[in-house]
């Protein structure tokens, strides 16, 4: 789209140059060449009204989404050594399922991440059942599996590393990252 | 004789073990250490007393984490009061620089008896200097126990080269020679290493998990599993190699979120699921026979240690007490299993001993101790810990009397010794 702008932005000073800089010609050809700037350059402006209008359209929406995005694609949090979604989550995987079905276009990767406070294998298949269960989750809620791609990094990936229950808590988490 | 007194002691060793009630720390092995003296060494032009240092320093340190010597500290006057001084075994060693590299003839004296019981020469390159301490320490343990030790081995682990990227990596058994094993950029964890020296490992770098290593000894890194991506489970991990290294265990993951312990056998080139749990089954360790299969289980609630045999049959619990049992690591003489036990949210190191099936207590909780493996000789346990910065290796004799660790590196996790070839 952008590229069709540049062109026609292009075309239009082409024939803005050629109408000021006009030498004489054969009257033949200036009668010709006479009538048609006037229109040219109306229905130019005209598109290049459109197209403005038509790229605000685009920016807004594309504010929208990532909005949206933002909003759906926000973490949700496990209990120590569970898997199981919790209330307070509900809602965001409401949310995230609404954006799902807004953009039928988008994929997620659900990734399962843990707490230190597990070995390194242990809380690799806690991960991907924390990720399991939140694919199921968004499944119950209509959207359908193929959309939807887990991945388990256990304590691979910790978002802090202090040893305390504030950090452990953000640790234990499932993201979501939209994948085309 | 020497062999047959150090096989009382420990013995006795064990009797008095064996007696102590369940998760309490083993008898410090102290007293079953040979005392040994190391006379200053020989050396034949000052041109070499770099390489003699060096040779030295490995020595000493390898005889000290070999767990059967004790370095006694005394200055030595007369020889033949050595004994009344507490010393059993008086070492001494010569270097000489040759046309290929440097000759080394070293020499054991019973204290008691004056008699040289063990010598050996040896000729080496200027770059095998570490390698000839490794192995003259190792001999040492071997003319004493029969059994060689541990000192001449390699260690693999896995450490965090920036946030979300480790890479393998691979030292002696004492943390020098550090050579890097992987360059993927990527996550690459859970090492692996055959008898025969050959790598496996899981590796993110083509987005999700893969099992990558090496089919060829000394070939290249290729990825084994899955070898189709149409196949790519939403998840595995821990692959082992089994003692034969036809095979291995590994963690195979459904999007039902159950993790199952499975086979991938190299030749036919087929999985076969050994669990068929609701749950999470993880951390396979092979037996030293390659019959049976430790791992950890929470089909009881929370984690806990299971044994099998190899075809998934006779499931049995081996852990009972604590909420968190996890890591097993069976020995090289198939006797006891390491493992760690979550306290406070803090790891320990537990042995469990087959023959009377109870567990005792190796470290205690001023830090976290995590994945044990056992050294090639089963004296030793090589473990993450973070005592001093997070993910530094350490070993520990199995008594937990003497805890070193072996490098100053941090952020290291899943340290593997390899094994015995």
């Amino acid at each position: 789209m952008s590229i069709n702008r540049v062109a026609l932005s292009a075309l239009l000073c082409s024939l803005l140059i050629q109408v000021a800089c006009k030498k004489p010609v054969p009257v033949a050809v200036e009668a010709k060449v006479s009538e048609t700037p006037v229109v040219d350059l109306k229905a130019a402006q005209e598109a290049e009204l459109k197209l403005k209008l038509a790229d605000e359209a685009r920016q807004k929406a594309e504010q929208e989404f990532q909005v949206a995005k933002e909003k759906a694609m926000a973490n949700i949090y496990f209990e120590l050594d569970r898997a199981t979604i919790r209330e307070e989550d509900k809602s965001s995987l409401q949310l995230l399922a609404n954006f799902l079905r807004a953009y039928p276009q988008i994929k997620v990767q659900i990734s399962g991440h843990a707490d230190e406070r597990g070995t390194n294998e242990y809380n690799l298949a806690l991960g991907n059942k924390r990720a399991s269960s939140t694919v199921s989750y968004l499944k119950g809620l209509g959207i359908d599996e193929s959309r939807l791609q887990s991945i388990s990094f256990g304590k691979e990936k910790p978002l802090c590393n202090e040893s305390n229950e504030a950090c452990w808590s953000r640790n234990r988490r499932a993201e979501f990252t939209p994948i085309n | 004789m020497r062999l047959a007194l150090f096989c009382a002691l420990i013995s006795l060793n064990l009797l008095l073990d064996a007696q102590v009630p369940t998760e309490v720390s083993l008898q410090a092995s102290a007293t079953t250490k040979v005392v040994l003296h190391i006379d200053a060494p020989q050396f034949t032009n000052s041109g070499i007393d770099r390489v003699v240092d060096d040779f030295s320093a490995t020595l000493r340190k390898n005889l000290q984490n070999s767990g059967v010597f004790l370095l006694s500290s005394s200055t030595v006057v007369d020889k033949k009061k050595m004994k009344e001084q507490g010393i059993d075994w008086s070492l001494t060693y010569a270097i000489a620089e040759t046309k290929t590299g440097y000759e080394m003839k070293a020499q054991v004296t019973d204290a008691g008896s004056m008699n040289v019981v063990h010598e050996v020469v040896y000729q080496f390159g200027v770059l095998a200097i570490h390698n000839y301490a490794h192995i003259l320490a190792d001999d040492m343990v071997m003319w004493l126990t029969g059994e060689r030790g541990s000192a001449f081995s390699r260690i693999t682990f896995s450490r965090q080269i920036r946030p979300g990227v480790k890479e393998l990596f691979q030292m002696d058994s004492d943390g020098e020679n550090i050579t890097q094993l992987t360059k993927w950029g990527s996550l690459s964890i859970a090492p692996s290493v055959a008898k025969d020296g050959r790598l496996l490992y899981v590796t993110y770098k083509s987005g999700g998990p893969e099992i990558w290593g090496q089919k060829l000894v000394g070939g290249a890194h290729e990825k084994i599993f899955p070898s189709d991506l149409r196949e790519r489970p939403s998840f595995c991990s821990s692959p082992v190699w089994s003692p034969d290294g036809k095979r291995f265990a590994f963690v195979l993951g459904d999007t039902q979120g159950r993790s199952d312990i499975a086979l991938y056998d190299l030749t036919t080139l087929k999985v076969r699921k050994l669990t068929f749990n609701e749950g999470i089954n993880t951390e396979p360790s092979w037996n030293p026979s390659g019959t049976q299969i430790a791992f950890t289980s929470n089909r009881g609630g929370g984690p806990q240690i299971f044994l099998m045999e190899d075809d998934g049959t006779n499931v049995r619990q081996l852990t009972f007490d604590g909420t968190y049992n996890a890591s097993p690591s069976w020995s090289p003489l198939g006797d006891m299993i390491a493992f760690v036990s979550r306290f406070e949210g803090k790891f320990d190191l537990f042995i469990f001993k087959l023959s009377d099936g109870k567990s005792y207590q190796i470290t205690t909780a001023v830090s976290s101790n995590e994945s044990p493996s056992w050294s090639p000789d089963g004296r030793s346990l090589v473990f993450i810990g973070a005592r001093t910065s997070g993910g530094t290796i350490y070993r520990s004799d199995i008594s937990g009397a003497s805890v070193q660790p072996i490098s100053n590196l941090g952020l290291c996790q899943s340290p593997v010794w390899s094994p015995k070839n």
